[in-house]
């Protein structure tokens, strides 16, 4: 399950320095240990994931299955921008699980001293436009927004919003100050169009998809959007070490790669 | 005048505690302020840019507060209409709603595809939100509460006999309202006015929701400091203290105003 060099164009955010042997070793547990690891002593009780806002419907989804797959466990979430739950957690904040939709986010929380072991990639995502129903304004580029009068972009310290400012200076558009509002995390930049009067945001692929009937999506093509990564780690203060690796393993899993795979997120490899 | 001379212990040791739980968050702001780059740090472009936006748009709201609270207040203090307690519970919703929720229902009137919003957009081509009004709006609608209860308030303690006597005396409406109810009210008129602005200074909840976080535009000092939080946390420092600053002084200068305004 390593990372492999990703065929895609070289503005793919690179992560590779992150990958661990960690993979191999839930591989190993995951299928050894099994017997061992199902014991229903070691995996009960109540396990809090801290997750990127953009994983908020396919880890609640997760959550469900993997409680009913392990009577007596459950797993409470605490869904941000991944900057706010990496600072929470150096900040002493109690969680097991951290999965971060950037690299960069995970790397803070690792240097800190904050993650038990290594960690996996377990996704990826790209970015897309999200715009009103029918797209009135007739948007089908980054290079369209600058001529709306309101668009949505994360904060630049959540990693959507990282991932858009990049995406946006390589397509060599600028977009006035006047122009943006800022979300705090992925979920309320896309509400400022699906409930709010934002005429066009920049968000994930796999948020772009939950819209409906609220919006309409305008793909960015490869060459100009952005690849970012999700680590997700062991938080070095959990007292349920079994069931968060449970967890853990069962995101990288056959079960949580379906479920990423079916909410629009890139294999990690 | 109090009665005991020295209060039991217990109690002086919760209200101990009282006061740190309240004390210690300030004094974890202050422990973390970086007095060296203060001055760099409240005159970059995003606080320079947050500090006269929160200014512009909380005065309006005090002045818009004024024209439009206290003649209700004027209203709810003096006559008695079926429905009564109904409209004042109404003027003082937004105290006690959720901002958020303020702004997610300014949202659902005045957005574009909202009841009054829309007509409002597809006839004259205005649209509040994302605009510098649409925080004006926002402000308003939580800050103006504390306008018109504290003026109902001292409109009920008004002496009418004042009023009847300077109208028999030949004075008109206004001229009455203007000589006598105002300057008796005055206190309660500038408490008011100066607890509607520190609401309005520090209104954050329906501010994002309905006129979003545009900087320059729409991007208040809290919301500043919300979003400078990651990545800039001096900047959201030195934004705080501001915020605190002004809050404090406000509080200080009102106590003589307050208390006047409740002994009136």
């Amino acid at each position: 399950m390593r990372v492999r060099t990703s065929p895609r164009g070289s503005r793919a955010s690179s992560n590779r320095r992150l990958v661990s042997p960690l993979v191999l070793i839930l591989a190993l547990a995951t299928g050894v240990a099994t017997p061992i690891a199902a014991d229903a002593a070691s995996l009960s009780g109540t396990i809090t994931v801290s997750a990127a806002s953009s994983l908020t419907s396919v880890f609640t989804q997760l959550g469900r299955s993997f409680a009913l797959a392990h009577p007596g466990a459950t797993v409470a979430f605490n869904f941000a921008s991944s900057s706010t739950l990496a600072t929470q957690i150096e900040q002493g904040a109690p969680a097991d699980v951290f999965a971060s939709a950037s690299t960069k986010e995970m790397g803070h929380v690792q240097r800190a001293g904050d993650i038990a072991g290594g960690v996996s990639i377990f996704a990826r995502n790209t970015l897309a436009i999200v715009v009103k129903p029918g797209n009135p304004l007739h948007i089908h580029s980054l290079a369209d927004l600058v001529k709306v009068r309101v668009v949505a972009i994360c904060v630049p310290s959540a990693p959507c919003g990282a991932a858009a400012r990049k995406a946006l200076a390589g397509s060599h558009v600028v977009l006035p100050t006047s122009k943006i509002t800022l979300g705090q995390d992925v979920k309320s930049t896309l509400a400022q169009v699906t409930t709010g009067d934002a005429d066009a945001a920049i968000v994930y692929v796999s948020d772009a998809r939950t819209v409906g009937a609220k919006g309409s999506t305008v793909a960015i093509p490869t060459s100009e959007n952005v690849i970012t990564s999700y680590p997700i780690g062991l938080v070095k203060t959990t007292t349920r070490r079994a069931l968060a690796w449970a967890w853990i393993a069962y995101v990288l899993g056959p079960v949580g790669q379906r479920a990423l795979r079916a909410a629009n997120f890139l294999a990690a490899h | 005048m109090s009665i005991q001379r020295r209060p039991p212990l217990a109690v002086v040791a919760i209200a101990t505690a009282t006061v740190a739980f309240l004390a210690v968050p300030l004094v974890g702001l202050l422990a973390k302020v970086s007095w060296s780059s203060l001055w760099g740090d409240l005159t970059s472009p995003v606080a320079t840019a947050a500090l006269g936006l929160s200014l512009v748009c909380s005065l309006w709201t005090v002045v818009i507060s004024l024209a439009f609270g206290v003649p209700l207040a004027w209203v709810l203090a003096r006559f008695d209409f079926p429905g009564r307690s109904l409209v004042r519970a109404l003027a003082t919703l937004p105290m006690v709603l959720p901002p958020v929720v303020g702004g997610v229902a300014l949202l659902l009137a005045f957005g574009r595809n909202g009841i009054l919003g829309r007509p409002l957009f597809d006839v004259f081509g205005v649209q509040l939100t994302f605009s510098t009004a649409g925080a004006v709006m926002a402000e308003t609608f939580v800050a103006m509460p504390f306008l018109i209860i504290t003026v109902e308030a001292a409109l009920r303690t008004v002496d009418p006999r004042f009023e009847e006597a300077a109208a028999t005396l030949g004075a008109g409406r206004w001229k009455v309202f203007r000589r006598v109810t105002l300057p008796t009210i005055a206190p309660s008129l500038v408490a008011g006015s100066a607890l509607t602005w520190a609401r309005a200074l520090g209104e954050f909840g329906a501010t994002v929701t309905f006129a979003g976080n545009i900087q320059g535009r729409t991007q208040t000092l809290p919301l500043a400091v919300y979003v400078a939080l990651e990545g800039n946390e001096q900047v959201a420092i030195a934004l705080s203290l501001a915020l605190l600053a002004v809050s404090l002084v406000i509080l200080v200068s009102l106590r003589g105003w307050w208390l006047g305004a409740i002994r009136s």
